[in-house]
């Protein structure tokens, strides 16, 4: 009885040692896991990748360039803005982005002298631009305007999106109806009720 | 062996009018959601076509579509998952598998992968949807493939979750409570992103939807990826350790 507990015991202890050592080695993973990314853009309108203008302008601006978004707090926009400033990181990695909600900061919104909800300052070299709108076309004309470049290519940085119009006629969009929400669904219940069925005769 | 309860496991589901349900009352409702996102854009679409980049298809249509999917599997995975080993321990059926020549990683692993493959099976289902609007309009495929692989990969996640509670919960509504719970925190730690001026990187890295979303617009990033399956391979590994202190238990 001694022995079998004493056995029991030292396969306990194992258990935990070898789930400990795992779970160390998976957070040791996760940390290189973002250490060292790498990304690829799939989307086929190329819509995450930064157009050869961007990419031209970021490589030509050797200082920091810091970014002050004056969001109120729970704004999806928030999101929407990190998400593009990741894109221009990616690219330079000195880029820094802070949020202030203008509602806990207001002194700093009068300094600002400006009417606007949202505004957004990029600062590049002591000096700065003020935005009402951020999105890559924005901020790279700000940023070019900041770094004394020309700014006429970056007029033209739109992406066509793919797919902006549908075709449907109304006999097509009945049969789409008529597919998704009542034969699919059909088949499904009959199946589960045929069941039911079989296992309660049984 | 894992193939093989793997199959017995996806089998079984199947088995019982619940999965059977289950897929229509999906069907039902994400097919709703699709066809209204379809009217919306239709509605919308002479006005689009007036503005310069404006959303297209994929992103008015498709991403709305998985985003409401990913939402409405965290409430149905755990109903999934709940029986998996938690109804073998209560109908006894738990101690015949431990018994079993089998080791406890191939018990843990056969069950997660017939699981996963009734998730993946409606994951299928709702990806089919979009591919209905090739009749009429042009689909971003890239960012449309994205998104199908951020919800196999999200569903993944769930799964391993729900493996984990069912193991170590004594009765399935408590697993189901667990898993849920689990997964709506790990859901709403995204928030952070929003209500805080500089959110917490250990909190945003945490996040289920940041991962998601991250993948959703069709830029695939290796963190991303690798957030998923070491989740995953946490979960898993956890269900094992339970699973063998049962074993030695007995």
């Amino acid at each position: 009885m001694t022995v079998m507990s004493r056995i029991n015991q030292q396969l306990h202890l194992k258990n935990i040692v070898i789930t400990t050592l795992i779970l160390f080695t998976l957070v040791n993973l996760s940390w290189l896991s973002n250490k060292y990314t790498y990304q690829i853009d799939i989307s086929t309108s190329s819509s995450n990748t930064l157009s050869f203008e961007s990419q031209k302008l970021l490589n030509l601006l050797p200082e920091p360039i810091r970014i002050t978004a004056f969001i109120e707090k729970g704004q999806s926009i928030r999101s929407q803005i990190s998400q593009l400033v990741d894109r221009f990181k990616y690219q330079k990695q000195d880029i820094s982005l802070i949020f202030i909600d203008p509602q806990l900061h207001p002194e700093q919104i009068k300094n600002l002298k400006s009417s606007a909800k949202d505004i957004i300052l990029v600062e590049y070299q002591n000096r700065v631009e003020k935005l009402n709108y951020i999105d890559e076309e924005s901020l790279s004309y700000a940023l070019s305007q900041l770094a004394n470049m020309d700014t006429h290519s970056i007029k033209t940085l739109l992406k066509t999106n793919i797919g902006t119009h549908l075709n449907l006629s109304e006999k097509q969009i009945i049969v789409l109806n008529a597919i998704i929400l009542l034969i699919f669904p059909l088949v499904f219940l009959t199946t589960g009720f045929i069941i039911w069925h079989k296992r309660k005769a049984a | 062996m894992i193939i093989g309860i793997a199959a017995q496991e996806f089998k079984s589901h199947f088995k019982t009018p619940m999965a059977w349900v289950l897929l229509a009352v999906l069907q039902i409702i994400l097919g709703y959601i699709f066809l209204t996102q379809v009217e919306t854009f239709d509605l919308m679409q002479v006005k689009l076509a007036s503005i310069e980049g404006a959303p297209g298809l994929t992103d008015i249509i498709v991403t709305p579509l998985f985003s409401n999917a990913a939402i409405i599997l965290l409430l149905v995975t755990p109903l999934l998952t709940m029986r998996v080993i938690c109804e073998e321990r209560r109908n006894k059926t738990l101690t015949l598998l431990l018994a079993a020549p089998i080791s406890n990683m191939q018990i843990i692993i056969g069950k997660y992968l017939g699981t996963l493959t009734l998730l993946w099976l409606i994951v299928m289902l709702i990806a089919l949807m979009p591919l209905s609007l090739l009749m009429g309009g042009e689909l971003d495929i890239g960012k449309y493939l994205a998104n199908v692989l951020a919800l196999i990969l999200l569903v993944a996640a769930f799964t391993a979750t729900g493996i984990f509670l069912s193991t170590i919960a004594s009765h399935p509504t408590i697993a189901a409570m667990g898993t849920f719970g689990i997964l709506l925190i790990l859901w709403l730690f995204n928030i952070s992103k929003t209500i805080s001026d500089q959110p917490n990187e250990l909190v945003e890295y945490l996040s289920l939807l940041n991962h998601y979303q991250n993948i959703q617009t069709g830029l695939i990033n290796s963190a991303d990826i690798l957030y998923f399956f070491l989740f995953v391979a946490t979960f898993i590994v956890l269900s094992i350790s339970c699973l063998n202190k049962q074993r030695l238990q007995k």
